[in-house]
């Protein structure tokens, strides 16, 4: 009985985010039709219809939280993909994801500890701008909360998606490889998939900078505070 | 065929995953793997690419638990709100405004190295 729930658990899951999916191309990557959003409102509805609790459902689902691992081992492949450009470019675009990735979390730390939220809050937001898997493991390890740093992250992705074209207007930012080393490095994936709209090029230096800035925020942060 | 050597190559993957400093340690092997065998094995693409493509289905079960954390958010809108969309603005900018700055300087003596070359 057990196995059914789950298996029923698991293709429901995959089948609301595929249509999820479908949603979000079909409205063009509307940034607040992400198919995370819209599928994980649809699921906490199911959850809250069937009277299933969430460490039930994550019982179920396990599998799912599972390949998150080798999912994340395999950003591997787009990083040696950009391994030529990086090399060619080295510490030119090196620096600004550096850059990036220590103003983005100080700035959104400063922000909590002015308005004196809890610490593990505070721990949170320092992973606000790496990729989820990154960024959950991360946040477990210098005891923020995983499930809120997957939210938070999101909603990073999301802000930069949406509003990264028009500052870089405002800014005068044209050239794509600078744009997406910014998407890249401050709005990680959701921003690289921006920036795949872009073009090619900006895809390119997103994967690089969401990659750079995911590792090198992963191994520093739990070194400092674990 | 195939799902036998996505699914081996799963396991190796994930077995990375185990060890202590997590996935991070995962990447480093296989970059470095891919390095010296100078190019992507197919077995490593056909693996890497489903995981890719649909890796946001992953954190589905993670982020259904944030109905856990909704008086927390209740608490503490403005911090959130500084700390996600402000401090977000901030960054994306500056660092758009330095990449800019150090790239333009790059692309003239890059262009010129190029047609030296040629």
């Amino acid at each position: 009985m057990w196995i059914v729930e789950s298996a029923a658990w698991l293709v429901f899951t995959t089948l609301v985010y595929l249509a999820c999916v479908r949603l979000y191309q079909f409205s063009r990557q509307f940034p607040l039709f992400h198919p995370l959003i819209v599928c994980t409102l649809l699921i906490i509805a199911a959850m809250y219809v069937m009277q299933t609790s969430i460490a039930q459902y994550q019982q179920h689902t396990y599998l799912l939280t599972f390949l998150l691992g080798p999912a994340t081992v395999a950003l591997a492949v787009p990083l040696y993909h950009q391994s030529r450009i990086l090399l060619a470019m080295n510490w030119r675009v090196v620096l600004p994801i550096v850059i990036a990735g220590i103003v983005a979390p100080c700035l959104s730390w400063i922000s909590v500890y002015w308005l004196n939220a809890p610490l593990d809050l505070q721990m949170t937001v320092l992973v606000k701008s790496i990729t989820t898997p990154l960024a959950m493991d991360t946040a477990a390890l210098i005891s923020g909360i995983p499930a809120l740093a997957a939210v938070m992250v999101i909603s990073t992705g999301i802000v930069g998606a949406v509003c990264g074209p028009s500052l870089f207007k405002i800014l005068k930012v044209h050239n794509h490889a600078a744009q997406g080393t910014a998407l890249g490095a401050v709005a990680h994936a959701i921003g690289t998939a921006k920036a795949f709209s872009i073009s090619e090029q900006c895809a390119a230096f997103a994967t690089l900078a969401l990659c750079l800035n995911g590792i090198m925020t992963a191994i520093l942060l739990p070194l400092l505070f674990a | 065929m195939l799902v036998g050597l996505f699914v081996t190559s799963q396991i190796t993957l994930a077995h990375f995953n185990i060890s202590l400093p997590g996935a991070i340690l995962g990447i480093f092997v296989l970059i470095v793997a891919l390095v010296v065998l100078r190019r992507v094995p197919n077995i490593v693409a056909l693996a890497s690419k489903p995981l890719l493509t649909y890796m946001s289905l992953f954190f589905v079960p993670a982020i259904v638990a944030i109905v856990n954390y909704t008086q927390l958010i209740v608490q503490f809108p403005w911090a959130l709100f500084l700390a996600i969309v402000v401090s977000t603005l901030l960054s994306l900018g500056l660092t758009a405004l330095i990449a800019q700055k150090l790239m333009h300087a790059l692309n003239t003596p890059n262009q010129e190295n190029d047609s030296a070359n040629n």
